[in-house]
């Protein structure tokens, strides 16, 4: 917090993928991703490699074809489906899988049960791969699976979002592994609690499957249960240890919870065995790097993660680096913030759905002028990103409008989906209680801030602040003498809370030294610390209760309104609070 | 490589030619690089089947065709294995434009088979109406051929049912395994650059993993892990129709593109990963056979199928059969699930038996 009521947030770890590692399914493809590459020797003769590979793909399809011709069944079709859809014939893919899925429903009519249902299952998949999700769930529930075929295709049904028909397939199934799919299905549903016992009673049955440990491990997690997720994930990792994702879900729990040791043991034991680092892993290492303040090596290894990430052509990787240097340069200084918006805006042009550039947007943006191209990048990001993450954009969008009623009901579900997050505890606390007036809620957040962050003196500062306004003087004042000293902010709180218990003329001295401490910063934070003053004065009732000149002689003097205050949130959240109250603008005493 | 058009010229060409002595009558099969027909020994009038190297073929082909006679030649006293009677190379006239051309033909001959094993497995109703104790009786030949080739040297490479034949002797039915243009003699050197194995050849729905990876390598032991892998995945196709990588990974367009990217980059992946796939399509597989050989197959295709090669080496998980070697162990166990599934069989009937008498009476 760089002034009062304003949230600075472009220091924190946001504009990361928090979410390396989502819920997987169990068994699930894992060729393109997931799995750890090591350094081997250099390809030689790679335009040889190219010419095998086309004729294993013409002579695939050629067999395909030849026996779909000798033999037009179910079986036949579904091969030459795989078979052109490994060519990448996609249209050709979707229409063969159709006509071996019609040949199967018209033979289970005539039968009463499935002749081929595990070429069924592949052409379900098929068409599902292609993105004919209708398609495939419409020939899934028409046909008569029963035992492991079943299971899959509900599991592939899941995974696909198609949750309700998937519990038709799952639920009443006594195949093996039905807990791990369950455990998967429920956590896809964010019923953490059943998938947990699901999960544990699919790893009692398996205890090598890592996939159902990274699924329990990652709804520990979002339970809170924050150690038992961190175990699981190391038994993951353990069952698994070439799994990527396995791998880099452990490796960003034990950022997440700031164990920094067991991170640097996990990378150099991955250094051991000669993984070759992912774009992701050096995201990992720069993100643990950033947060213990070595800001220069955490820049120098998203640099490498960005050569990575374009070597891997991961867009998305891709994407989050960029953004993230952006992001650091602008609160290095090394760019100004204007720029820095500019370029995110480019980037967000490059990679219109990746919620990663707009959270930075959202982060570095701090002009009213940015809401519009903010508002219209969430459009296009919304898809891609979680509600945790589209209230804080819209309670920044909301803040940087002055929407004091919109930002605080944006704040306060931000808070309710990350209350781990300590900028939205701040968001809370402010947008309720100095944007809205609405104390007495502003405190109980305040107070659940006050318990997490007991020595942070942001924290301690807006719990303050919202106590010495809900009649809790003596408390903010006992909080904030500690931590006032030499310090602008707290200071100044510190005068409203004596000036909430009634003792104006240490309240005004000690906003006068707040004011003299600001005055040498020579920045606008003594003009918003007079209108602060002017307001706290008005909502605790002294303009009527004191003598008007004595408060007027003892009050900070007035301070022009900056140039740009029109476009600052933390003004525009005064000018909204004091056009409801009806107070003349500019606040002054 | 030919188009399929110019198969189809070679076909009309060649259909009615004598090449050696023997008659090419009917075209019973159209491969990527050659032609099967059913022909007529000219002096003994017997049927017998004589494979023609498409003419058009490069020099790859043709050292995989001279290849094939000289291992078909090496193989010849095993009986799980096609006997090659026959070969070489002749002279047919081609006319083209009204001039008679004369072209080269390379050519086997070999033991006529009645069917192929895919022929009873790629229409689903043929394949449900062959019984389990038939399907595993046809896996035991393959392993029993792939056995004999190991033992003398030889590994296939290309094992899936269209290669495995069946041969009609008196009222039995044996396996013979045909298709030997892949193979490979265990005990010559590599003929080619380590980047010439990495890949395998052939149909990619059939592949180990080890070759969509890039990861294949061009020692014994990485031959005949393949195979192991090819037996495990014919098990497959017997219960379902469709070939095990196919089953398990999807997309192998998609995996190959994604390993061609790493192998550009010098990277390779841990092909013990795809263990959870596996399992999950041998848990579907199993769901297909009758219980009382569920546990038995469970445990060979667990260990045939293992996405690691050297796993699938490994000795076998039963104490009694841990001094045998890799694949008789195999047999053992194939033996005791088709007596499994005699007894079912036998407990069918009896019990079919018990049933009419009570009706009866």
């Amino acid at each position: 917090m760089s002034s009062l009521g304003q949230l600075e947030v472009i220091r924190a770890d946001k504009s990361f993928d928090s979410e390396t590692a989502g819920p997987t399914l169990p068994g699930s493809d894992r060729s393109r991703s997931g799995s750890k590459a090591r350094n081997t020797h250099q390809a030689s003769n790679t335009h040889g490699l190219d010419v095998q590979i086309a004729n294993s793909l013409a002579e695939t399809l050629d067999a395909a074809i030849s026996k779909a011709t000798y033999a037009r069944s179910s079986t036949t079709l579904t091969a030459l489906a795989a078979s052109y859809e490994a060519l990448g014939a996609i249209e050709e893919s979707v229409a063969t899988a159709t006509e071996a899925l019609q040949l199967s429903v018209i033979s289970a009519r005539e039968r009463g049960f499935l002749i081929d249902p595990v070429s069924a299952r592949l052409a379900i998949e098929i068409l599902i791969r292609a993105g004919r999700t209708d398609e495939g769930t419409l020939f899934a529930t028409s046909l008569p699976l029963v035992g492991q075929v079943r299971l899959s295709v509900g599991a592939m049904l899941a995974s696909v979002g198609r949750l309700e028909e998937a519990h038709r397939f799952v639920d009443d199934s006594d195949a093996q592994g039905r807990d791990a799919v369950c455990g998967f299905l429920q956590i896809m549903e964010g019923n953490n609690y059943a998938a947990i016992s699901s999960l544990r009673a699919a790893l009692r049955t398996a205890p090598d499957d890592a996939d159902s440990a990274l699924n329990l491990s990652i709804a520990f997690w979002r339970v809170g249960a924050k150690k038992k997720a961190i175990s699981t994930a190391l038994q993951a990792t353990r069952s698994a240890p070439g799994r990527q994702d396995v791998g880099l879900h452990y490796l960003e729990l034990l950022i997440a919870e700031g164990d920094f040791e067991r991170f640097d043991r996990e990378i150099a034991s991955l250094a051991r065995i000669d993984v070759a680092p992912p774009a992701r892993l050096f995201i990992l290492r720069a993100r643990a790097t950033l947060a213990r303040g070595d800001i220069d090596t955490g820049v120098k290894l998203l640099e490498r993660a960005s050569e990575a990430a374009k070597a891997e052509n991961d867009d998305q990787a891709f994407a989050e680096v960029q953004s993230n240097l952006i992001r650091i340069r602008a609160w290095n200084g090394k760019i100004d913030r204007e720029l820095a918006v500019t370029r995110l805006l480019k980037l967000h042009v490059q990679f219109p759905t990746s919620a990663v550039v707009l959270v930075s947007l959202a982060q570095v943006a701090n002009r009213r002028r940015h809401t519009t191209a903010m508002q219209n990048a969430l459009e296009l990001a919304r898809g891609t990103m979680s509600d945790a993450r589209i209230a804080f954009v819209e309670h920044q969008i909301a803040s940087l409008e002055g929407n004091n009623e919109l930002a605080a009901e944006k704040a306060v579900e931000w808070y309710t989906l990350e209350p781990e997050d300590p900028n939205a505890s701040i968001a809370a606390v402010v947008a309720l209680g100095i944007g809205q007036e609405r104390w007495e809620e502003a405190a109980e957040f305040a107070r659940e801030a006050l318990l997490k962050y007991p020595n942070e003196p942001d924290q301690i500062n807006n719990a303050a602040y919202v106590l010495a306004m809900v009649g809790d003087a003596e408390e903010a004042i006992k909080l904030l003498t500690p931590h006032a000293k030499g310090r602008v902010v707290l200071t100044a709180t510190l005068g409203l809370a004596y000036l909430a218990s009634n003792q104006i003329h240490t309240g005004m001295k000690l906003y006068r030294e707040a004011a003299n401490m600001a005055e040498q910063k020579k920045d606008d934070s003594r003009s918003l610390m007079t209108a602060y003053q002017a307001l706290v004065v008005r909502q605790l009732g002294l303009l009527n209760a004191s003598d008007l000149t004595a408060l007027t002689a003892m009050s900070l003097p007035p301070v022009a309104l900056p140039d740009d205050w029109r476009e600052r949130s933390e003004f525009l959240r005064l000018q909204t609070l004091a056009a409801d109250k009806g107070y003349e603008w500019p606040l002054t005493l | 490589m030919a188009t399929q058009a110019e198969r189809d010229g070679w076909k009309k060409i060649l259909t009615g030619q004598k090449l050696g002595g023997y008659e090419l009558q009917e075209c019973l099969g159209v491969g990527f690089f050659g032609l099967v027909f059913e022909a007529r020994n000219m002096a003994t009038d017997a049927r017998i089947a004589v494979k023609v190297l498409l003419p058009s073929s490069d020099t790859e082909a043709i050292a995989d065709f001279e290849n094939e006679a000289i291992l078909l030649q090496k193989l010849n006293g095993c009986d799980g294995v096609i006997t090659y009677v026959d070969g070489g190379q002749e002279n047919i006239d081609m006319v083209a434009n009204g001039v008679t051309v004369p072209m080269s033909v390379r050519f086997h001959v070999l033991a006529m088979a009645s069917a192929s094993v895919d022929e009873l497995i790629d229409d689903p109703v043929s394949r449900s109406a062959l019984d389990w104790t038939e399907r595993i009786r046809i896996f035991r030949g393959a392993v029993k051929g792939i056995h004999q080739m190991h033992l003398a040297g030889v590994a296939h490479r290309d094992l899936k049912s269209s290669n495995c034949l069946l041969m009609v002797i008196g009222s039995t039915t044996r396996l013979r395994l045909g298709d030997l243009g892949r193979a490979k003699n265990l005990r010559s050197s590599p003929t080619k650059s380590i980047e010439g194995y990495v890949k395998g050849r052939g149909d990619l729905r059939f592949a180990a993993p080890e070759f969509l990876w890039l990861q294949g390598g061009n020692a014994a032991h990485d031959f005949i892990a393949a195979d192991y892998y090819g037996l495990g995945s014919l098990l497959v196709e017997l219960a379902t129709g469709q070939p095990l990588t196919s089953l398990a990974l999807g997309d192998v367009g998609a995996v190959l593109k994604q390993a061609a990217s790493d192998h550009h980059r010098g990277q390779t992946s841990d092909l013990a990963n795809l263990n959870l796939q596996y399992r999950r399509v041998i848990a579907e597989v199993i769901d297909l056979m009758p219980r009382s050989i569920q546990q038995d197959a469970h445990v060979l295709l667990t260990s045939l199928c293992d996405p690691v090669p050297a796993e699938r080496l490994a000795r076998s998980p039963y104490n009694r059969d841990r001094h045998v070697e890799p694949l008789e162990w195999i047999l053992r166990r194939a033996d005791i699930m088709i007596r499994r599934l005699e007894i079912d069989a036998r407990e069918e009937r009896r019990n079919t038996r018990k049933l009419e008498r009570t009706a009866a009476s």
